[in-house]
């Protein structure tokens, strides 16, 4: 049996209502692992696209693909795993700062391109972009000056064109 | 007056009405409900099985002016969901079942999910309250399409009256074609009264539309390598299951069987797509499957499973199962490949359209496999099963036999499940496939007799017969009321051994012979005498002396009747696989354990 690794998916679907409900059932109810589920309306409205990160081996990635499929409200799923993908992630991290050491945030922020979405007397909210890892060392730095709250959007994920 | 005379004239009635009502949907405006009802019997659906209440009412309001379908009025939802079940796998046409909100629908559940396990194709429609009212908690509101999604192949919440027509034809394809299996549209109230201008609803319809498809190819490189271990194979074995019977594909699969004199066993659903006497079948495989069965898939170096699930029930230890062999898997669902045993050679398609192609393949060549087929029958010397012969006790398999003796070869056999359901199995000899109409995946105790009343209403033709034990009996004897009401010609044989017998037998072999909760016999009344109080004809059979005359009465009886058999309590079934044991290693007897 092969390792247990992150499979980031990507999936069209319906853009009707149940259609998440419907997908987030059958995942549980296989007692499939998701890492990350992101949902957006792709160009068209009447679509979605799920961005969505399986955590398992070959055999169970095989079957989350083919059990995705057989939904009728699923048009398309992908497997990027051993594809060239682009994966981004926003989190916004609210960071307890006084005045003496909003400097020190910022700077650090500016060093990962993240910027300030919102200060107050005794917070100030970091916007943070980027892939998993980036996102994550930034928080693990921040942490050192008292994180408040945490919003992660999930992982979204879209393949590279060829350049 | 008869039943059917009643009916007639109704019909005239009906006729008349029907035809003014069309009329006056001259501005092409007519209601959900209308439109329902129009896309069915457009679709040639003739037959509905349901119950009415007050979220359905609109349609049933409609359904009473079509002089096309008829309707038989269940007694409990999950009598209607089964019957319906039934009707689809012997009419090979989808079975249609009404329902209203609430516990209508929660009630349609357990049926869902039979049909889903065992790939049928029943179509179900539920009354939803008021779209205003959704949301609220509202009287008989419950959320069937959340309820229904791990159990159907489909569902729909229709919010638009026109939405209907497409939605239905769509629901009706899904359910009838590659891989089948239910489908449910909810349908609230004020959709079916809203209006829809039926003639501006599109018709036509897209056979592979997006999000669906039926694989109509399949791998040829694939087949060609099936065809080349088949060729090489010194011990080949077929394993048939239901999708076999679903694809039509019978006559291919004993062809292809006979070239190769290869050994065939099937999965419970997959009984009669040989017949149990041709000498090529080794009966069936699994839990309680016969011992050559089992010891030719642990023995085997190449095994052809040809649509089946290869469930637990089956492959009994995973890892163990069939541990000699090249597993060659057909399936029309892709999603069956690898989900529990990886296949050395997958191959996704339709089985009649797979194994015609191995056959044009192997054209002339023959193969005859004399130490393998010598093999098997040094295991039917070993391994058969053999009864007692003691005339003072009414065994229940010497029942099974008697009914397999006294009914003609066409037919139908429905169950519920545990204990006789196995013997049903093991003794009833089948030569058609879904001739067995029983609950294979779910295991549904109660399945048997509103499957029987399905059964009958989908193919009158036919003798119908419903083999079932006490307890499974009990568990859906109200739809006595809709056999007699439709004065049904079908017979009940109820195997009463005053106990939940499986469980028991487990009980007996695994729990140290603790029998909790499993002896029922205390309370249950007489089931003849009950089945007489409905008005159907009850009959009881203590003794083996009587046996084949009562059976005989009840079978040649012009109406539903019941024949109530006391059997051996003690009988359990044999051979036995223990749960996750080796396919290979089953106990014979009590004493094996």
């Amino acid at each position: 049996m092969s390792e247990e690794k992150l499979h980031p998916l990507t999936a069209v679907v319906k853009n009707e209502s149940g259609v998440l409900s419907r997908i987030s059932g059958l995942f549980a109810r296989r007692g499939f692992n998701i890492d990350s589920l992101a949902v957006g309306e792709t160009t068209d409205p009447h679509y979605s696209r799920m961005s969505i990160i399986v955590k398992g081996n070959r055999k169970i990635l095989d079957q989350v693909v083919k059990q995705l499929n057989k939904q009728i409200d699923v048009i398309s799923v992908e497997d990027l795993s051993e594809k060239s993908h682009v994966e981004r992630e926003l989190s916004l991290i609210k960071v307890k700062a006084q005045t003496t050491n909003r400097g020190e945030i910022i700077e650090l922020a500016d060093i990962f391109n993240a910027k300030v979405a919102d200060v107050g007397k005794d917070y100030l909210t970091v916007e943070a972009t980027g892939d998993a890892e980036k996102v994550e060392a930034l928080e693990n730095l921040l942490n050192e000056f008292g994180i408040e709250e945490i919003a992660r959007t999930g992982r979204v994920v879209l393949e590279r064109s060829i350049t | 007056m008869t039943k059917s005379n009643q009916a007639s004239n109704t019909t005239t009635t009906k006729r008349k009405e029907k035809e003014s009502s069309d009329n006056m949907g001259e501005d092409g405006n007519i209601s959900g409900a209308r439109a329902l009802i129009k896309t069915l019997e457009e679709n040639g659906v003739d037959t509905i099985f349901g119950i009415i209440g007050g979220a359905i009412m609109p349609i049933y309001d409609e359904l009473g002016k079509s002089k096309r379908i008829n309707h038989i009025t269940a007694t409990h939802e999950q009598g209607a969901i089964h019957a319906a079940d039934a009707y689809a796998r012997v009419s090979n046409r989808p079975g249609i079942v009404f329902a209203t909100s609430g516990p209508g629908a929660s009630n349609l559940m357990t049926g869902l999910a039979n049909a889903y396990m065992d790939s049928s194709p029943v179509v179900a429609f539920t009354g939803q309250v008021a779209t205003s009212l959704i949301g609220q908690d509202s009287f008989q509101e419950v959320d069937v399409r959340g309820m229904s999604d791990p159990i159907t192949k489909h569902n729909y919440l229709v919010m638009d009256p026109t939405e209907v027509r497409k939605t239905v034809t769509e629901a009706l394809h899904i359910a009838s074609t590659g891989r089948p299996g239910p489908v449910l549209i909810d349908m609230p109230k004020d959709v079916q009264t809203g209006k829809v201008n039926w003639k501006e609803t599109n018709k036509s319809f897209e056979k592979d539309f997006e999000g669906y498809s039926i694989p109509e190819s399949f791998n040829a490189a694939a087949v060609e390598y099936l065809t080349e271990e088949l060729r090489k194979a010194k011990r080949p074995l077929i394993l048939a299951g239901g999708g076999v019977a679903n694809s039509d594909a019978h006559d291919e699969l004993l062809t292809l069987a006979r070239k190769f004199n290869i050994p065939i066993t099937n999965s419970l659903m997959g009984l009669g797509t040989i017949d149990t006497k041709d000498p090529l079948c080794l009966g069936m495989v699994g839990m309680h499957g016969s011992g050559p069965a089992n010891k030719a898939i642990s023995n085997s170096d190449l095994l052809l499973a040809v649509g089946t699930r290869l469930d637990d029930r089956i492959t009994g230890n995973v890892e163990k199962f069939a541990s000699n062999a090249k597993i060659a898997h057909i399936d029309i669902d892709p999603a069956e490949m690898g989900k529990i045993v990886e296949p050395d050679i997958p191959i996704v398609g339709d089985a009649k359209a797979v194994l015609s192609k191995v056959i044009d393949q192997i054209k002339d060549e023959e193969k005859e496999h004399k130490h393998w087929w010598a093999e098997i029958k040094n295991w039917y010397e070993k391994y058969t099963v053999k009864l007692e012969d003691d005339e003072s006790v009414l065994k229940p398999q010497s029942v099974v036999t008697a009914i397999d003796e006294l009914t003609p070869g066409d037919t139908l056999v429905t169950t519920g499940v545990g204990q006789h359901q196995m013997w049903v199995a093991q003794y009833y000899s089948f030569s058609e496939p879904k001739q067995l109409i029983t609950s294979g995946g779910l295991g549904t105790m109660g399945f048997g007799f509103p499957a029987a009343i399905g059964a009958k209403i989908g193919a009158p033709d036919r003798v119908v017969v419903a083999i079932t034990g006490d307890g499974s009996f009990q568990m859906n004897i109200q739809e006595l009321t809709t056999a007699v009401r439709e004065q049904l010609p079908i017979t009940v044989v109820i195997l009463r051994n005053g106990s939940l017998g499986m469980v028991r037998q487990w009980q007996q072999l695994f729990f140290d012979n603790r029998l909790v909760e499993t002896l029922i016999d205390d309370g249950t009344p007489s089931l003849a005498g009950v089945a007489e109080a409905y008005g159907a004809m009850g009959l009881t059979v203590t003794e083996n002396e009587h046996l084949y005359t009562k059976l005989e009465e009840g079978l040649n009886y012009d109406g539903p009747s019941v024949i109530e058999c006391f059997v051996a309590e003690t009988e359990n079934v044999w051979p036995m696989v223990p749960a996750g044991g080796a396919s290979g290693e089953f106990l014979m007897e009590e004493n094996d354990v």
